[in-house]
């Protein structure tokens, strides 16, 4: 049955207990994202320095895909270059398109992949990605808001 | 709960689940379970070929020709209009306004009442509406400068009736509430609402989207100015809609659509209106669905609209026994089947919405998961989404046992430590 390629063990101990959701000491960028069909709803806040990821908090709530890939993403994210974290979220979206699992990703992202199988749920496996990109374009330009 | 009081005498459940080509479908290798009915509700096949039946011989476009197809199509087009009016109680033909949907239907009013709403005035809606019943207004709200007041929700999810007296005033031109609320299920107390309106010289209009094809429904009885519905919802083709409303009440609304068969007289500089109910159906109408709804409105009254409502009150009797059951599980809305639509919206403290439904859909059950075209409701409700089960003259109790399978399904999943 396709559900055990979408429940995966990894997944659901992501749900049960997410990473990333702790209170940054300091942030200079902002997003919430939220998608309209479901309620899932994320706030990332970003510390950046020096061209790096100091520090994430991806918090939110939703379904256990959407929750699952937060706090995946929040893993791996802190340490790496902003062009490289955009990059990884780029090949992560490549692979939900295709179904193949890219071991390349870091981290328990490739155990994603399964999500190709349930288009539907595509957006819920993505939402924390484009929501920290969106606070990435807000660093780089401040929001005028 | 006694659920032989709800059981129709006569119902033969095989006899109409074979009437709907799409329950011939397997998932999941077992046939389609389909909980969805308050989203669309599934064709039957005389509506289907009805509307086939128009394309293959009738395909003319009504009111715009002199030729022999025209003249059928028109004639086609007109006996649909009649067959609603009659259906439902309306006070003539003319009366039914055939729109896409029961969102253009609500535009349609909401937007034709923007000459008629000044600053200082108010608008009087629920706590509960669907997204259809409330953006329109919201708009109007904006557009006219009006403000916007709410029937707020008792906690089992009826409206707070008593609040009336004090919420709708002189000041209130438009109260506009839906019949039966599309995720808590309950049955609106309409006619009161509606005079409590008519008082002041207010108009009102109901959303019955949920609510005809599934319980007798008479607009005269209701005695509302606008009803509207959509014909997807009550086993008729989607992209058709009807706004059923009093004739001096239809006359006060601004056409919000121009163009083709709603003028009489055009001059490059300017143009004078068609006639009430063309006055609002500019352009081509979807006229092969137009064609087929009346097969629909056979559909039902050979059931009895009566035997529809006994059918869903003993589904939706059984599903909340069964639901109720479940530890964890949250019904919203009020508890009694007298007092509810046959749908039941949940929240599970274990599995969310989506995910309960991506499970149910892998064991064959389609339920609705999301907000449901309500996010303010959700929120007001403190949650952000829900599962929607929603029943049709084809549900019987042995999908209501597929769907409390599948829920233990997710719930085993869900409630395992990983």
């Amino acid at each position: 049955m396709n559900l055990d390629a979408l429940y995966r063990e990894v997944i659901m101990a992501h749900h049960q207990n997410p990473h990333g959701r702790a209170p940054l000491d300091e942030v200079n960028a902002h997003a919430h994202g939220y998608n309209a069909s479901c309620g899932d709803e994320f706030d990332v806040n970003l510390k950046v320095e020096d061209g790096k990821i100091a520090g994430i908090q991806i918090d939110g709530h939703g379904c256990a895909i959407s929750q699952a890939a937060g706090s995946m993403l929040s893993q791996v994210a802190v340490g790496l270059k902003v062009e490289l974290l955009e990059e990884v979220i780029a090949a992560y979206r490549e692979m939900l398109k295709s179904g193949e699992p890219d071991s390349n990703l870091p981290g328990d992202l490739p155990v994603l992949s399964g999500v190709s199988k349930f288009p539907v749920r595509i957006k819920c496996a993505t939402l924390a990605m484009t929501t920290t990109l969106e606070a990435i374009l807000n660093f780089k330009a401040p929001e005028s808001k | 709960m006694n659920q032989a009081l709800y059981m129709p005498e006569r119902w033969d459940s095989d006899v109409i689940k074979r009437q709907f080509p799409t329950l011939s479908r397997q998932f999941a290798g077992k046939p389609l379970v389909y909980l969805d009915c308050a989203a669309t509700s599934l064709r039957p096949e005389s509506v289907i070929n009805e509307g086939c039946n128009f394309c293959r011989l009738h395909d003319g476009n009504p009111h715009r020709g002199m030729h022999a197809l025209s003249f059928e199509a028109t004639e086609v087009y007109e006996s649909s209009r009649e067959a609603v009016a009659k259906w439902l109680d309306a006070p003539s033909a003319s009366s039914v306004v055939i729109t896409r949907n029961a969102t253009s239907a609500i535009n349609l009013v909401a937007g034709g009442l923007r000459g008629e709403l000044v600053a200082g005035d108010n608008i009087v809606l629920s706590r509960m509406e669907h997204h259809a019943n409330l953006i329109p207004w919201q708009q109007l709200a904006a557009q006219t400068g009006a403000t916007l007041r709410f029937i707020e929700l008792s906690d089992d999810g009826q409206l707070n009736v008593n609040d009336l007296p004090r919420l709708i005033d002189e000041r209130t031109r438009v109260v506009a509430v839906t019949h039966v609320s599309n995720v808590l299920g309950t049955i609106n107390p309409v006619r009161l609402i509606a005079r409590a309106a008519r008082r002041v010289g207010a108009l009102s209009l109901v959303d019955s989207a949920q609510a005809v094809g599934h319980m007798p429904v008479s607009f005269r009885e209701l005695e509302v100015d606008y009803l509207v519905f959509s014909a997807h919802k009550c086993y008729g083709p989607a992209g058709l809609g009807f706004l059923i409303g009093k004739m001096d009440s239809l006359e006060r609304l601004s056409p919000v659509e121009y163009g083709g068969d709603m003028i009489e007289y055009v001059s490059f500089e300017e143009a004078t209106w068609a006639e009430i109910p063309q006055r609002f159906e500019a352009g081509t109408a979807n006229s092969q669905a137009v064609a087929a709804f009346p097969e629909s409105i056979r559909f039902i009254e050979s059931l009895g609209t009566d035997a529809i409502r006994a059918h869903e009150m003993h589904i939706l009797s059984y599903a909340l026994e069964k639901l109720q059951a479940i530890d964890g599980l949250k019904i919203l809305g009020p508890t009694s089947p007298r007092l509810r639509g046959g749908l039941v919206a949940f929240t599970d403290q274990y599995v969310p919405p989506h995910d309960m439904s991506t499970i149910l859909d892998e064991y064959g059950v389609a339920v609705r998961a999301g907000h449901h075209c309500a996010q303010p409701l959700h929120r007001h409700l403190g949650i952000p989404a829900s599962t929607r089960a929603s029943f049709g003259v084809y549900t019987t109790t042995e999908d209501i046992d597929a769907l409390i399978d599948a829920i233990q399904q997710a719930r085993q999943l869900f409630t395992r430590k990983y």
